[in-house]
């Protein structure tokens, strides 16, 4: 008798728990596909299922020009943010995986702090120097900026992979006669290569996903991510289905790229909690 | 010297991103310094002291302090309570644990508006649930909607929650983590030898967990402290200290009050970090005891 | 004799597959029960039932003599050691095994003075004071043990405690903990999968296998008196040496002939009960310490063969010699100081009153005596 009671606790503390995670995203599918009178009632309570379900929302903003080309210049962030982290971030990864000293912990600690900064600290300073080198309001200067972000994870991710690799290999690379760029290039490289795709969506999600450098880079200028298209809407008070359809396909690109990569970011984040 | 000739080559291939990273550091130090400390070229404490004399920076200050010590145990306390009921096997718990990555993979700022859109005045969902308007939860629990954004204490509470809502699965995972890093014969032991649920919790569990607490207080207290989207979308009257900065950048275009600002959380943060792994250490030197003052020497 | 525990026909299956199937027996106050049987035979299981850790699927579960079926693991007043020791590893060592006092609310005088006492009778009391991570393995077999007996259960369990520590300790414990029963007078029910520890503690042995009571005995009858195949090649140091042969009648006479024209006399009660199986195959058994070694000079024992060592093992203060009798492989167990070296020829004796005999398809003793 107790044994069911017991049961019956824990099993509704697991509903709650699944209610909860789930509650903002049916909302937000709700409103997405919601029809005018769903969301103007007059005074009536809103229906926690659109009277009339309708997909006019997404037909409305895939076929308008601005929002194409706020999805295009994401697009764009994301990916120039995935060129710059990787190549800067594989080499380096690389580099300190092969030298044996103190001093690269040392190194790796200092410039892993980085990630002390607060984003809202950081933002201002770059934003100011940007602003200097007339790199605000660029897509150039939004993803130098999500590159300065998303480098120490890269870094992170990759160190712990090229550690792996038997150093036999590099060994044997050379005794056959290859050079070290060679080495890396074609002997290292691929073997670390579902390490490079997962960590190329870690920095895509995190550039598609970033509003504060976007927001403060950016201002009030021409060009506009998502995260700032979608922060600037709410200060018009557009009518909840459009803001929702939004945010549904902010959301939708992140979303299959995390299931993707379930589970190797849940041992990043078991890493990760291990190593702070 | 050796180190270099014997590195050369990763040497080169580490200078680009080290360059990049050690660059912008030295930059973002600089400036906050260089703008708030030097704000006309000589050393001044004035942009600070304008600060501190500003009643309003005062409350915002105890604000954040508040928003971090409530939102902080909060969740750990949320978190250990997930997690244990998580730990039992069965398929609501499957379910619960294959959801866990579901608020990782959205946007903050889509669930910050999706709150925003939730918290609505007059006639957002939550008010017309909470006036017990729905079939599925009819009880009345207010008679006039309540407007979210207009309360200070309303409008960061809502703040935390979607905050709880982002960050919970990663902390219940820490948890977890811990959690099945004891064994299961330990908790069978102690329940052959006579304990309850509730006394396996409190001498086994919890002081087994304690490594895994930590973990959670010092990365989830950085995070409330740094918490910059939520109140930013949902709380955009009562600043705190992150939303404060953004408001003295954009809205007063106060770049020196906005670097010190900035400095102040920066050390807010790093005491932060300094207290927990000070009180961590001092948690190694005490130990458990279940019968105090026992006498060893025969 | 008071009756502690009795399982009467429990069953407990995880997935229809594992677990133990209508498992009924008794144990008395103050007895060393062993179950004995390899891995995956339900002995854990069988444990876990009476710790109350698992539910029964049906059955009844008597501590005693009140039916503890649907008790918790609380309110049994059952203490179990697992095979980890499961020791807490936050707590001191004197706080672990304080442990189950302090949940029956025992003052803090009489857990001071019983832990003491426990661990002076455990040896243990320089180490009062340390963590488990600070303790040798058979120390902390030691503190596990003392934890689970402080509380003077009504049943110890003992989950293959032995089973982590090395040859040379594993001895002296066995040696230990049977004085230590002795001593104490607990009633223990222990898990094991080796019968030499089984063999060498137990008032009771009850044998498991495929999460069933294969047969329940005192060891010397378990020993000379197995039910069947898989009890007789399981219990002793050496395995029983398998001979698969007909029973026929030859000049009137009932013979065991294995299949390379090896014919064995029998003994006038083991023919009058193997008549029934004339012309028909049969297993016989006979343990390498039960074959006599004949002195060169000796006469006709009957059943005589003369063989060549084939291999030599040695074990301890025996060796080992594997021998063939007409390219049949035979072990015999022979003092370690036998003179004798590979490839020389001996002869020996199968002695009928040594022979075991076991069904082909079922395997059961046909001699066994219940």
């Amino acid at each position: 008798m107790r044994l069911k009671i017991k049961n019956l606790i824990i099993n509704f503390g697991l509903l709650l728990i699944i209610i909860e995670t789930l509650t903002p995203i049916y909302f937000m599918i709700k409103y997405s596909i919601s029809d005018r009178d769903s969301i103007i009632t007059g005074g009536d309570v809103i229906p926690l299922w659109p009277y009339h379900p309708t997909f006019m929302v997404y037909k409305y903003l895939l076929s308008s020009p601005k929002f194409i080309d706020v999805f295009l210049n994401s697009v764009k962030v994301a990916g120039f943010t995935l060129l710059f982290a990787l190549m800067l971030g594989v080499p380096m990864a690389y580099g300190l995986s092969k030298i044996k000293s103190v001093y690269r912990d040392f190194l790796l600690v200092f410039l892993m702090s980085i990630r002390v900064f607060p984003d809202i600290v950081s933002v201002i300073p770059i934003t100011e120097f940007f602003i200097k080198l007339n790199l605000d309001n660029t897509i150039l200067g939004v993803s130098l900026a999500h590159t300065l972000l998303a480098l120490p994870y890269v870094i992170f991710i990759l160190l712990a992979d090229f550690e792996k690799v038997p150093p036999e290999i590099e060994l044997q690379a050379y005794n056959l006669g290859a050079s070290k760029t060679t080495t890396f290039l074609k002997i290292i490289m691929p073997m670390v290569i579902p390490s490079i795709i997962v960590s190329s969506i870690y920095i895509f999600i995190l550039s598609w996903d970033e509003f504060i450098f976007s927001y403060f880079i950016l201002g009030y200028g021409e060009i506009e991510t998502l995260p700032v298209y979608l922060n600037k809407m709410l200060s018009f008070q557009p009518p909840q289905n459009i803001l929702m359809g939004v945010a549904v396909l902010l959301s939708l690109p992140v979303f299959v790229f995390v299931l993707l990569i379930q589970k190797r970011l849940l041992i990043n984040i078991k890493e990760g909690a291990l190593k702070e | 010297m050796k180190i270099l000739k014997e590195y050369l080559f990763e040497l080169i291939i580490i200078a680009p991103a080290t360059l990049f990273l050690l660059g912008f550091f030295i930059l973002i130090l600089f400036y906050l310094i260089g703008v708030s400390f030097f704000p006309q070229g000589d050393f001044t404490l004035s942009v600070y002291s304008a600060i501190f004399e500003d009643q309003e920076f005062k409350r915002i200050v105890l604000r954040t302090i508040i928003f971090v010590f409530i939102g902080t145990p909060l969740e750990l306390i949320l978190s250990i309570i997930f997690a244990i009921l998580l730990f039992n096997k069965g398929i609501l718990s499957s379910i619960a644990r294959s959801l866990y990555i579901v608020p990782f993979a959205i946007p903050t700022i889509v669930t910050a508006i999706v709150l925003f859109v939730l918290f609505d005045y007059p006639g957002g969902h939550i008010n017309v649930l909470l006036q017990g308007k729905y079939f599925i939860f009819p009880f009345k629990i207010i008679s006039e909607p309540i407007n979210w954004r207009s309360s200070e204490f309303l409008s960061l509470f809502v703040s935390m929650l979607g905050k709880l809502w982002r960050d919970l699965p990663i902390s219940t995972f820490i948890i977890l983590t811990g959690l099945s890093n004891i064994y299961k014969e330990e908790i069978d032991s102690a329940k052959v030898l006579g304990a309850g649920d509730f006394q396996i919790l409190k001498h086994i569990v919890i002081p087994e967990l304690i490594p895994s607490i930590f973990t959670v207080l010092f990365l989830r207290s950085i995070e409330f402290w740094k918490e910059f989207i939520f109140p930013f979308i949902l709380a955009p009257r009562y600043y705190l200290i992150s939303t404060v900065i953004e408001n003295y950048y954009h809205n007063w275009n106060m770049v020196d009050k906005a670097s010190a600002v900035s400095l102040i959380l920066l050390g807010f943060i790093v005491i932060t970090i300094i207290l927990i792994r000070f009180s961590m250490n001092l948690l190694r030197f005490f130990t458990f005891r279940l019968v105090k003052n026992y006498e060893i020497k025969n | 004799m008071k009756e502690m525990l009795r399982l009467e026909h429990v069953y407990k299956t995880y997935n229809n597959t594992d677990g133990i199937k209508d498992i009924s027996f008794i144990v008395n106050k103050g007895e060393f029960v062993s179950l004995l049987g390899s891995s995956g035979c339900g002995k854990t299981t069988t444990l876990k039932v009476i710790a109350g850790l698992e539910k029964v699927n049906s059955g009844k579960v008597y501590i005693d003599g009140k039916d503890a079926t649907n008790f918790p693991p609380q309110k049994r007043d059952v203490t179990m050691v697992f095979q980890n020791y499961a020791l807490f590893p936050h707590f001191t060592v004197f706080d672990n095994i304080a442990f189950g006092l302090k949940m029956r609310k025992v003052n803090d005088y009489d857990i001071v003075k019983k832990v003491k006492n426990i661990a002076s009778i455990l040896e243990i009391s320089e180490y009062l004071d340390r963590k488990p991570s600070e303790l040798s393995g058979g120390q902390k077999q030691r503190v596990a043990l003392a934890r689970a007996l402080v509380v003077e259960p009504k049943i110890l369990l003992l989950d293959e405690p032995l089973s982590n520590i090395d040859a040379v300790l594993r001895r002296t414990m066995i040696l230990e903990l049977k004085s230590l029963h002795k001593k104490l007078n607990t009633t223990i029910v222990y898990v094991t999968h080796n019968q030499l520890e089984a063999i060498s503690m137990s008032d009771r042995i009850i044998i498991m296998k495929d999460g069933r009571i294969i047969q329940e005995d005192t060891p010397e009858k378990i020993f000379t008196n197995p039910k069947n195949r898989f009890v007789a090649s399981f219990i002793g140091e050496f395995k029983m040496n398998f001979i698969e042969g007909r029973i026929e009648e030859r000049v009137g006479d009932l013979k065991f002939v294995a299949y390379n024209d090896i014919v064995l006399n029998l003994t006038d009660y083991q023919k009058s009960k193997l008549w029934a199986f004339k012309d028909k195959f049969v297993i016989l058994g006979i343990r390498p310490s039960d074959i006599y070694i004949k002195h060169p000079r000796e006469g006709l024992l009957g059943n005589d063969f003369s063989g060549v060592v084939d291999i030599i093992e040695h074990f301890g203060i025996n060796k080992l010699l594997i021998v063939k009798i007409k390219g049949f492989p035979i072990t015999i167990l022979v003092p370690k100081d036998f003179n004798v070296s590979e490839n020389d020829t001996i002869s020996f004796s199968l002695l009928p009153e040594n022979f075991y005999f076991f069904d082909v398809e079922t395997g059961e003793n046909i001699f066994y005596e219940v």
